[in-house]
C-alpha cells in the first residue's frame, strides 16, 4: 500500500478541522487605531522644536566651575550657609518660589551643594537669620552669590559687629565671578 | 566610557541575579531572559544600595563592596551552573498572534520612537549632564557626599536628611556604590542608570501585557508608552519618578502573580513571592511616595488574596515579608538617624484646618483635568489619557469574574485617590504643589493602567484568564474557551508537527495539541540546556 505523504495528510486534516482565523473584533481595531494615533501625537510632541532641538544643542554653562574655586576655603567647614533672598512664608513651610529667578536661584543652590559636598550647604533666608546663626556659631561660613543678592556690603555690615565684639577674624574669599565665602572666626587663610 | 561600563556591569549583575532566581520558575527560555533583563536595573540598584548602606552604617570599610559583589557574582554563577532540577517550562498560553503586516507596522513605529528617544537622550545629556534640578539637588549630590566622605558616615546620613527628607537611599546609594567601584565620580553612571530603568520599564510593560493573555497587544503597549513625551522628559533628566514607576509596576506585577486565578497558567506565577516583596520594599527605599504605593499595593493584594482564598495563605505572605525585610530594615535604620518627629506632628495637627478649605478641592480637580486633557498638556502626555480612558471603558464592558484581573486597576485607582488626597492636606500652596508635582505622580502610575488596559482588551483570552493548557498527562486536549482560535493552518503548524514526532500527545480527533507541539519543537530544534528539564518525558527531548 502506497504511503500517504505526511504533510499532505496534515493539510487535509487541517482543512477539515481547523477553523479560519476569526476576524478581529471591532473594539480591538478601534483601540489599536487609537493607540497608533496616540503614538503619532506623542512622537510629534516629542519632536516639536520646544521639546527636541538636539540637532542644535549647545552645552549648558558650567555653573559647577563657578563654585570649584571656593572649595579650598571650606576645607575645615562641616557646613556652610547659602544666603537666599527671601524668608519662608511661615515656620515649617518650605519656601515656594515661581518664575525664572527663583528657579535659577534654586539651581545655583543645588549646584553649590553638589560641588561643595561633603560640606553641607544650608539655605538661610535674610540677613536677620544670618545674624542669629553667626551669633550662635563659633566659626561661621556663609556663601554669597551676587546674582541674587543686592550687596555684599550689607552682609558684611551684619557680620562685622559680631567679629569686632568677639575680636575674631572676618575673611572674605571672592572668585572672579563675584561669588564669595565669608568666614567669621577660625584661622586666617 | 568607564562609567558606562561600570553601570552596564552592575545591571548585568542584576541580570545574572534574575536568571539565578527565576530559572526554576518554569519559564520558557525566552521569558526567562526577558524577565531577568526587565528586573535587572531594580535588582542591581537594590543590591548595590543596600550593601553600600549596611557597610557604612555598621562602620565597615566601603572598599569591601567590590569583594562582596565578587562573592555574590560567584554565588550566582554557582547557582546558575548547578541548575538543580529546574522546573519544566510551562506551556505557553494560546494567545492570538497579530497578522504579519501589523507586527511589521508596530516594529516600524517602535523604531521611530527609539530614534526620537535616542535624539532626546543625546540632547538632554549634552545640556544637563548632571540631570535635572532634583537629580542634582538630591540623589547626585548625596551620592557625591557619600563618595567624598571618608569617615563618620552616620553623621553624613544625618546631614543629608536635613534636606529632602522624602528620599531614602536607593538612587544615591547605588550611584555612590558605583562611584566606589569606578574609583571616581562619573556622570555617565547615573545617566546609564536612567536609560536602564527606561529599558526595564518598557520590558515590564511588554511582559505584563503578554502575561495578561494579550500577546499581540504587548508591542503596541510598549510603542504607546515610549511615545509619551513625559517618559523621555523625565527619564533622561534622571528624575526619580521613572525608577518609582518601574518599581511600582514590578512590585504590582509581582504581587498580582501571587494571586490565585482559575485555570492559571504557570508562567503567570513566574515571580517568586520573595522577589515581589523585595520590589515592594525597594519602592519604600526609593521615595516616601513609594512607601504609600507599597502600603496600597499590599493592602489591595491582601483584600483580593483573602477574597479569593477565603483565608490568608501564611506561606505566601511570609515569603513576601522576607523579601521586603532588607529594605525595611535599612529604611528603619536610616530614618531613625534623623527623625525627631516634630515636623510630622506639626503637619498632622494642621490637617483638619486644611480640609476645611473648599477651594483646595476645586484646585485639585482642575489640576487633574488639565493633566489628562489633550488640549492642556499634550506636550507632556500627547493623547495618552483619552486612549486609556477609551480602553478602560471598552475593557470594563467585557468584565471579568476573576479577582486577579482587577488587581492592577484597583491598585492604580487606590494610589491615584491617595495622591489626590495628599494634595488636600499638603502644607504647600496647593495650586503650586499640583502644578509642580502631579505630572510626575501620574508618571509613576500610568504604566499600571496602561498594562491593565492593553492586557484586558484582547479578545483572544478572557481578561486575566489565560487559556487552559492541554492536559498532556491524559493524552487529550483540554477544553479551550470559546473565544480561543484554533491553531492556524500553514507551514509553521506543519513544522511543529514534524518536530514533535509521533509520540506527542494528540487530541481525540488525531490532531496534535498545539502548545505541546510548540514545546517539542523548541526542545528539539533549539536544544537549549536551559529549557530542558532533567528526567523530562516529553517527546523530542
Amino acid at each position: 500500500m502506497k504511503a500517504v505523504p505526511h504533510d499532505r495528510t496534515e493539510r487535509a486534516e487541517t482543512a477539515v478541522t481547523a477553523s479560519p482565523r476569526p476576524a478581529t473584533r471591532w473594539h480591538v481595531k478601534l483601540f489599536l487605531t487609537l493607540a497608533a494615533l496616540t503614538w503619532a501625537v506623542g512622537t510629534w510632541q516629542s519632536t516639536a522644536p520646544q521639546q527636541l532641538a538636539w540637532w542644535k544643542v549647545t552645552p549648558g554653562r558650567d555653573i559647577l566651575a563657578l563654585y570649584q574655586p571656593l572649595r579650598r576655603h571650606l576645607a575645615g567647614a562641616a557646613r556652610v550657609d547659602y544666603l537666599m533672598d527671601r524668608p519662608p512664608a511661615s515656620p515649617g513651610t518650605q519656601k515656594i518660589g515661581a518664575g525664572s529667578r527663583k528657579q535659577s536661584e534654586g539651581t545655583r543652590f543645588f549646584r553649590a551643594q553638589y560641588v561643595l559636598a561633603p560640606v553641607l550647604v544650608h539655605q538661610v533666608y535674610g540677613l536677620s537669620q544670618v545674624r542669629k546663626r553667626a551669633e550662635r556659631s563659633e566659626v561661621y561660613y556663609l556663601l554669597f552669590d551676587p546674582s541674587f543678592h543686592s550687596s555684599l556690603h550689607d552682609v558684611l555690615g551684619v557680620l562685622s559687629p559680631i567679629a569686632r565684639q568677639r575680636q575674631q577674624n572676618l575673611a572674605v574669599h571672592r572668585t572672579p565671578k563675584g561669588l564669595a565665602v565669608i568666614v567669621l572666626g577660625g584661622s586666617p587663610p | 566610557m568607564t562609567g558606562v561600563l561600570v553601570a552596564a556591569c552592575s545591571t548585568g549583575l542584576g541580570y545574572l541575579a534574575g536568571l539565578a532566581i527565576l530559572h526554576r520558575r518554569g519559564l520558557s527560555s525566552r521569558h526567562l531572559h526577558l524577565t531577568a533583563l526587565a528586573l535587572a536595573p531594580g535588582l542591581a540598584a537594590g543590591a548595590l544600595s543596600l550593601t553600600f548602606f549596611f557597610l557604612l552604617h555598621f562602620g565597615l570599610d566601603r572598599r569591601a563592596l567590590g569583594g562582596i559583589l565578587a562573592a555574590l557574582l560567584a554565588a550566582l554563577a554557582a547557582a546558575w551552573h548547578r541548575r538543580t532540577a529546574p522546573a519544566a517550562p510551562a506551556p505557553a498560553p494560546e494567545a492570538r498572534r497579530a497578522p504579519r503586516w501589523q507586527l511589521l507596522l508596530w516594529i516600524l513605529l517602535l523604531s521611530i520612537s527609539l530614534y526620537v528617544l535616542a535624539g532626546r537622550c543625546w540632547g538632554e545629556l549634552q545640556k544637563n549632564p548632571l540631570g535635572s534640578h532634583d537629580a542634582v539637588a538630591i540623589w547626585n549630590a548625596r551620592a557625591a557626599l557619600l563618595f567624598r566622605a571618608e569617615s563618620d558616615h552616620q553623621e553624613i546620613f544625618r546631614r543629608i536628611e536635613r534636606g529632602h527628607i522624602e528620599y531614602p537611599l536607593l538612587l544615591p546609594g547605588s550611584i555612590a556604590a558605583q562611584y566606589v567601584l569606578r574609583g571616581a565620580e562619573d556622570p555617565a553612571i547615573p545617566q546609564t542608570m536612567g536609560v536602564a530603568f527606561l529599558g526595564g520599564l518598557a520590558l515590564l510593560i511588554y511582559l505584563g501585557v503578554e502575561r495578561s493573555g494579550a500577546r499581540r497587544m504587548a508591542l503596541p503597549a510598549v510603542v504607546t508608552a515610549l511615545s509619551v513625551p513625559a517618559i523621555s522628559r523625565f527619564s533622561f533628566t534622571q528624575c526619580a519618578d521613572l525608577p518609582v514607576a518601574y518599581l511600582a509596576l514590578a512590585a504590582a506585577a509581582g504581587l498580582r502573580s501571587q494571586l490565585p486565578a482559575p485555570r492559571q497558567h504557570p508562567g503567570q506565577r513566574a515571580l517568586p513571592p520573595s522577589l515581589a516583596g523585595f520590589f515592594v520594599g525597594l519602592l519604600a527605599w526609593t521615595k516616601d511616595e513609594g512607601t504609600v504605593l507599597a502600603a496600597i499595593f499590599l493592602g489591595v493584594f491582601l483584600l483580593l488574596h483573602v477574597g479569593s482564598l477565603g483565608r490568608p495563605d501564611p506561606r505566601t505572605l511570609g515569603r513576601i515579608a522576607v523579601g521586603g525585610l532588607p529594605c525595611l530594615v535599612a529604611l528603619a535604620l536610616f530614618k531613625t538617624l534623623w527623625g525627631s518627629g516634630h515636623a510630622t506632628r506639626a503637619f498632622l495637627s494642621d490637617i483638619p484646618l486644611r480640609l476645611r478649605e473648599a477651594d483646595r478641592w476645586q484646585t485639585i480637580a482642575e489640576g487633574l483635568l488639565c493633566q489628562v486633557s489633550p488640549w492642556c498638556r499634550a506636550d507632556l502626555w500627547g493623547i495618552l489619557w483619552p486612549l486609556l480612558a477609551a480602553g478602560l471603558l471598552l475593557a470594563l464592558l467585557r468584565g471579568s469574574q476573576d479577582l486577579r484581573h482587577w488587581y492592577l486597576l484597583s491598585a492604580f485607582a487606590a494610589a491615584l485617590i491617595a495622591y489626590l488626597g495628599f494634595y488636600l492636606i499638603t502644607p504647600h500652596p496647593v495650586a503650586w504643589h499640583v502644578e509642580k508635582s502631579l505630572d510626575r505622580l501620574l508618571l509613576q502610575l500610568f504604566p499600571l493602567l496602561l498594562v491593565w488596559v492593553f492586557g484586558a482588551i484582547e479578545p483572544g483570552a478572557r481578561p486575566g484568564l489565560a487559556p487552559q493548557p492541554p492536559d498532556v498527562h491524559r493524552g487529550r486536549r483540554a477544553t479551550l474557551p470559546e473565544t480561543m482560535p484554533e491553531e492556524p493552518a500553514g507551514g509553521a503548524h506543519r513544522h511543529r508537527r514534524k518536530a514533535a514526532g509521533a509520540a506527542a500527545p494528540t487530541s481525540r480527533d488525531g490532531r496534535q495539541a498545539p502548545s505541546t507541539a510548540r514545546r517539542g519543537h523548541r526542545r528539539t530544534s533549539a536544544g537549549s540546556r536551559c529549557s530542558r528539564p532533567r528526567g523530562s518525558s516529553v517527546s523530542g527531548s
